[in-house]
Formats: C-alpha cells, sequence, structure tokens
C-alpha cells in the first residue's frame, strides 16, 4: 500500500470530494486527519477511516493552528495536505453582497493559505507534498460566480507560487475538477428550480465521457500527485473533468 | 509494481531510446505486452530484448511513423504477435535543426512535422479500429512545455508540439463516447541522448539549478506520468496537456 506510514490532513473532508479523497488515501494506507466546520460530519467521516476527525474553519487562523498541532501530537509527522475546504454563496456581482463575496474568499483561498502556512514546516521535513482544489471554474467563468472563480483561480495563483517557495521538498500542485456528484453540486443545481435529474442530464450532455465525475475521480487524481511517480511535477494544475474543459 | 496494465497490449514508439523506452519499461512492468516501434532497428530490438529477458511479452517493429503504409504494417504485425493494442504512446520525435526561421529550410521544417505531429495522427488512425472494438482505449502523446513557453530556434519543433495538443483535444472529443482518453504530456529538459546532443554536460548542470525540484528531469518521470494516465485512476481525465517538469515551467 502506497501511503503506509504517511499522515494527511484532508479538510473539507466530511463530505463530497474531500471524504472521496480521505476514503481513497486510508484504502492506501494512511493515517487521514479529517478535517471540517461540520462536526458530525468529520466524526463520522473519521470513523469510516480509522482516522482522527477535527472540527476547523479554516478561515480561523486559530483553528487551523489547533488542527495541525492535534494532527502532529496524535501522528507525529505531516506528509500531505489536501486543501479540499469550500462553501458557496451564488449571486450574479450586482446582487452580490461584500459579507458573500467575503465569506467565500475566506473559505476557499484564505483557508488554503492559513493551512499551508501551517503545515508547511511539517511537510518540508517530510518532503511532503500540498494538493490543492482549484476548479474549471477557475479558469472559465460561472454566471453568478464571481467570488468562486476568483477563489479557484486565486487556489492556482497561490499553488505555483508555493511550489518555487517550498521547492526542492515539498510539491504543490492542485487538482481543478469538472463537474462532480458531489452534495454540494446538487445543492447548487437545485438554484433554478427545475428538477435535479433534467439538469444533471442537461449537463452530462456537454461532457465528453458522458458522466457526471465522481469524488473517486477526483480522488484518483490527487492519489496520483501525492505519490511518488508524481515526484517531478509541482506547480501544475491536473484537470479531471472528463473532457468538459480543455485549457 | 501494481500490475494496472495487466491483460493490456501497448504501443509505444520511439521505444528504442529515451523516454520511449522508459514507458516501454514501466508497461512491461505494470503487465502490459508491450510492442516497440522505433527508426533504429538495433535500439528497437534492444529494448524488446530486455522486456522479454524480464519476463513480458514484447515484440519489436522498424518503422518510420511518419509513413502510413509502414504504420499500418507495424500495427498489423505487433497485433498479430501479441493481441489488440489498447495503449498507444506516440513518443517518437526529433528536434530538427536549432535555427532562427531565417535560417531553416522547408525539408527540416516538413520533417520535424512529419514525424512529431503527423506520425502521432498515422499511429491513432491505425490503433483506432481495435481500440473502438474493444470499446477501451488510451492514448499519450507527447508534447513539450515548449509548445506553449519556447524558447528561440525552435520553430518547427515548437510548432509541431503545439500542434500536438491541438490534435490531442480534437481527437479526445471524437473517442470520448468510446471509452477511449487522448491525453498530452509536456515535458521540460529530460535526461535521453536528444537534449545531450544539444546541450554540454555543463549546460545540462545550469539548467537543473533553473528547476525547482533541483535536476532535469527523467525519462521515468514521463513514463510514471504515462502509466497513470494509462491506469484506471484517470478514467475521467481526457482531452488535457499535462506538465511534467519540476516546476520550472508554470504552464496555465
Amino acid at each position: 500500500m502506497s501511503f503506509e506510514g504517511k499522515v494527511a490532513i484532508v479538510t473539507g473532508g466530511g463530505s463530497g470530494i474531500g471524504r472521496g479523497v480521505g476514503l481513497r488515501l486510508a484504502r492506501d494506507g494512511a493515517s487521514v486527519v479529517v478535517a471540517d466546520v461540520n462536526d458530525a460530519a468529520a466524526q463520522k467521516v473519521a470513523e469510516e477511516v480509522d482516522g482522527l476527525g477535527i472540527q476547523t474553519d479554516v478561515a480561523s487562523e486559530q483553528q487551523v493552528a489547533g488542527m495541525v498541532d492535534q494532527a502532529i501530537s496524535r501522528f507525529g509527522r505531516l506528509d500531505f495536505l489536501v486543501n479540499c475546504a469550500g462553501n458557496a454563496a451564488f449571486a450574479p456581482v450586482a446582487e452580490l453582497s461584500l459579507a458573500d463575496w467575503q465569506a467565500v474568499i475566506d473559505v476557499h483561498l484564505t483557508g488554503a493559505f492559513l493551512c499551508c502556512r501551517a503545515a508547511l514546516d511539517h511537510l518540508v521535513a517530510a518532503k511532503g507534498r500540498i494538493v490543492s482544489v482549484s476548479s474549471n471554474y477557475g479558469f472559465k467563468g460561472r454566471p453568478g460566480g464571481s467570488n468562486y472563480s476568483a477563489a479557484k483561480a486565486g487556489i492556482v495563483g497561490l499553488t505555483k507560487v508555493l511550489a518555487y517557495e517550498l521547492a526542492p521538498d515539498v510539491t504543490v500542485n492542485a487538482i481543478a475538477p469538472g463537474p462532480t456528484d458531489t452534495p454540494r453540486w446538487r445543492r447548487s443545481m437545485e438554484d433554478g428550480g427545475a428538477g435535479f435529474e433534467a439538469k444533471r442530464a442537461q449537463r452530462v450532455k456537454d461532457i465528453p465521457l458522458g458522466r457526471l465525475g465522481e469524488p473517486d475521480d477526483i480522488a484518483g487524481g490527487v492519489a496520483f500527485l501525492l505519490g511518488a511517480d508524481a515526484r517531478w511535477i509541482t506547480g501544475s494544475v491536473l484537470h479531471v473533468n472528463g473532457g468538459e474543459f480543455m485549457l | 509494481m501494481s500490475g494496472r496494465l495487466e491483460g493490456r497490449v501497448a504501443l509505444v514508439t520511439g521505444a528504442g531510446q529515451g523516454i520511449g523506452r522508459a514507458m516501454a519499461r514501466r508497461f512491461a512492468a505494470e503487465g502490459a505486452a508491450v510492442g516497440v516501434l522505433d527508426m533504429n532497428d538495433d535500439n528497437a530490438e534492444a529494448t524488446a530484448s530486455e522486456l522479454v529477458n524480464a519476463g513480458a511479452r514484447a515484440v519489436f517493429v522498424q518503422a518510420d511513423v511518419s509513413k502510413a503504409g509502414q504504420v499500418e504494417r507495424a500495427v498489423e504485425a505487433i497485433s498479430a504477435k501479441l493481441g489488440t493494442i489498447t495503449v498507444l504512446a506516440n513518443i517518437a520525435g526529433i528536434y530538427g535543426r536549432h535555427d532562427p526561421v531565417r535560417d531553416q529550410d522547408l525539408a527540416n521544417w516538413n520533417r520535424v512535422l512529419s514525424i512529431n505531429l503527423t506520425g502521432p495522427f498515422l499511429c491513432s488512425k491505425a490503433v483506432l479500429p481495435g481500440m473502438l472494438s474493444a470499446g477501451w482505449g488510451r492514448i499519450i502523446n507527447i508534447a513539450s512545455g515548449q509548445a506553449i513557453r519556447p524558447r528561440a530556434r525552435v520553430g518547427p519543433y515548437a510548432a509541431s508540439k503545439a500542434a500536438v495538443i491541438g490534435f490531442t483535444k480534437a481527437f479526445a472529443l471524437e473517442v470520448a463516447r468510446n471509452g477511449i482518453t487522448v491525453n498530452a504530456i509536456l515535458p521540460a529538459v529530460t535526461d535521453t541522448a536528444m537534449p545531450r546532443e544539444n546541450s554540454s554536460e555543463e549546460r545540462l548542470r545550469e539548467q537543473a539549478q533553473g528547476i525547482p525540484v533541483g535536476r532535469i528531469g527523467r525519462p521515468e518521470d514521463m513514463a510514471a506520468l504515462a502509466a497513470f494516465l494509462a491506469s484506471d485512476d484517470a478514467a475521467f481525465i481526457t482531452g488535457q496537456g499535462i506538465a511534467c517538469n519540476g516546476g520550472v515551467n508554470q504552464l496555465p
């Protein structure tokens, strides 16, 4: 098992892509710290992976420091940080409040920054890896998603800078999912009021590989980036989207 | 090795040396039977022998990927001995002359394009019927960081590699509903004969210093990425250009 003896923190690990990543890393032998703002979700997934669940709001400097401290205190090392934590507040710019703009930037982008900063000494010591979840919407616009697209594009910028700063000890990459079947995605499809299944069928028409992504697809890409085979890959973005967006 | 390609048949062009040879080795280590195709007969044979001695099924064919007839015959020969080809790695390629455009001639331009771009087109066409009938396929093209961020004096090379990326995307769309993915790998300078022909040891050391991970690439690094792309973990990845460059060439 390729990640035997390794310790991973997965933020946003309580659901969706984060949960998928945690399950995959545990299957590959890693000890997984499941960080999520939703404590019940964090504990549930932690139980699934026989790991450690820590309630964490990644936008809080203090809670992020506590998350890393608890992980080190329990496992003694940190090899992987996977930033999946995210929230959503969609509205066209004309109607988007400053509070909603800021909330999305704070969790996706500032949260990733805070987690990377808090973890980096341990990651350098372990010659570890960072993967952050961007999005195809970090590269193309999503109407109503100015805060989301800005945050997801911002994650790519953060990734590229960290790739330089932490070289050669730690590789830092981003993964950019396309439409992936998660609870958040289903909630965002409910915005317009029409039935979910109809919306999903419409969406799938635009995806060359003929289906939505699954958290497991994204987890497979993350597992590759964290593994020995990706040792010469840093500062890059891996797009996992069924061909829906080709950069 | 994890045996992720157990039961598959892979064709690797340019497998007589460098990145192609490393891919052939890696696919064999993952359980595939491997068809080794190269312009250089001796090199192709050496790779195939090495794989067979290591316990893999492998055959070699000498062929020029820019010639449709040779490509078709090569695919027929390999399929007859090993089975339907469902993994294709188009690695055969040349730099051509390092010269500014004003000193380049049409013959060199055409030669670079015919091998680097037309070769992948011809090889893809030749293996496609088998992949369609199998309902599964992986095509891995080799582009280059220089497709997007080139140096000077490599006009034909940069053009051919950028074109490979465009071809990769368009073709990926066509075969997406048939269980076939098509992607391109974008390396930076990798320790093989090609850069060594063009750069001194000292120049390569300089380049290594400029690379965040601290070394130039090894053919095994590209082979590792190719192994991922051929695996089930990458089943939802298609039409992408994926950089493998030690952080030197931060591409979009």
